[in-house]
């Protein structure tokens, strides 16, 4: 009896896209969910176009700016799925929105780090969502006593191509009948 | 005796090349930074799994340990040093010594080469 596929957001293991061609989704973007058909399905290669310097912040608790990830941009009606690693021993700061932090608590930020492959080899607790030009920042912070060569991160995932769905609205309450839900921004 | 296996608790990072110029432990060089500093909360520490060592200026003994002229006192015991090999202590000969401090070296005679690796613990 075949299986159906087990997708869903942030799933441990290799990484694997959270939808298939011609399934719902409900982006979560601007505090309400969009919905959209997924047209097609691509990979994106963790290669160097899609990796960013943040250069070399101060030591002692120096930070770089909080960078936007134009590198990172989608076209109009495209959403990315991607996952990240830290490639020199900084910690770094996602925002989607530049002032909204991701992976946060009531008083503290989480960080990724070169650490994240000892507890996490295959980065499913970074991986984060990307709609058009809703961009994601990254900030990196230095807790080491001398200055790092770089400060690099590198991403890799999925894009996926949609097809607007009007006739569904969060607002008035016309949902799907099934939908995956993807936060592409922050949830303030 | 079958292989040893080290299980990695954390990332690795290895030390500069140091050459040691100064006068015994009084001109002791720093051969790691620490990696403890604000605005971090919690401590990393790290744990020195190999050392490289050579000496083109004859035989001799080689000592690591915390702070400026060895103030947090040494490592391990001292090393010896064979004149023109390239010396090597590896993770499965040295004690797993968990330090949070500056690493330095001093030597005996001055102008050996020292490299080490060390596993970092911590967030």
């Amino acid at each position: 009896m075949p299986q159906l596929a087990q997708l869903h957001t942030y799933k441990a293991g290799p990484i694997e896209q959270i939808v298939m061609p011609g399934e719902t989704v409900g982006l979560w973007v601007n505090k309400v969910y969009e919905f959209y058909k997924v047209q097609f399905v691509e990979g994106i290669m963790r290669s160097d176009p899609v990796a960013l310097n943040l250069g070399a912040p101060a030591a002692l608790g120096g930070v770089s700016a909080i960078t936007q990830l134009t590198i990172l941009q989608m076209p109009d009606l495209e959403f990315a799925q991607l996952r990240a690693e830290v490639l020199d021993d900084v910690s770094v700061l996602l925002y989607q929105g530049r002032a909204d932090q991701r992976h946060k608590l009531q008083n503290v930020v989480a960080t990724f780090s070169r650490m994240n492959r000892e507890f996490d080899p295959c980065a499913h607790l970074t991986e984060f969502y990307e709609f058009e030009d809703n961009f994601a920042f990254v900030q990196a912070i230095n807790n080491t006593a001398y200055v790092p060569a770089a400060a690099r991160i590198v991403f890799w995932g999925y894009r996926f191509v949609l097809e607007a769905l009007p006739e569904y609205s969060w607002r008035h309450g016309k949902l799907p009948d099934a939908w995956t839900r993807v936060p592409c921004t922050a949830h303030l | 005796m079958g292989p040893y296996y080290q299980v990695a608790r954390g990332l690795r990072k290895a030390s500069a090349i140091i050459t040691t110029v100064g006068a015994g432990h009084a001109n002791a060089l720093i051969i790691y930074t620490p990696m403890a500093v604000p605005p971090a909360t919690v401590i990393r520490t790290v744990i020195v799994r190999k050392i490289m060592c050579y000496s083109n200026v004859g035989a001799g003994i080689m000592e690591l340990g915390l702070g400026a002229a060895f103030a947090g006192g040494a490592l391990f015991p001292i090393f010896n040093v064979i004149a023109n090999f390239d010396t090597e202590w590896t993770e499965d000969e040295l004690p797993e010594v968990e330090i949070g401090q500056p690493i330095y070296v001093a030597t005996t005679p001055l102008g050996i080469i020292t490299q080490i690796e060390v596993e970092v613990i911590g967030p």
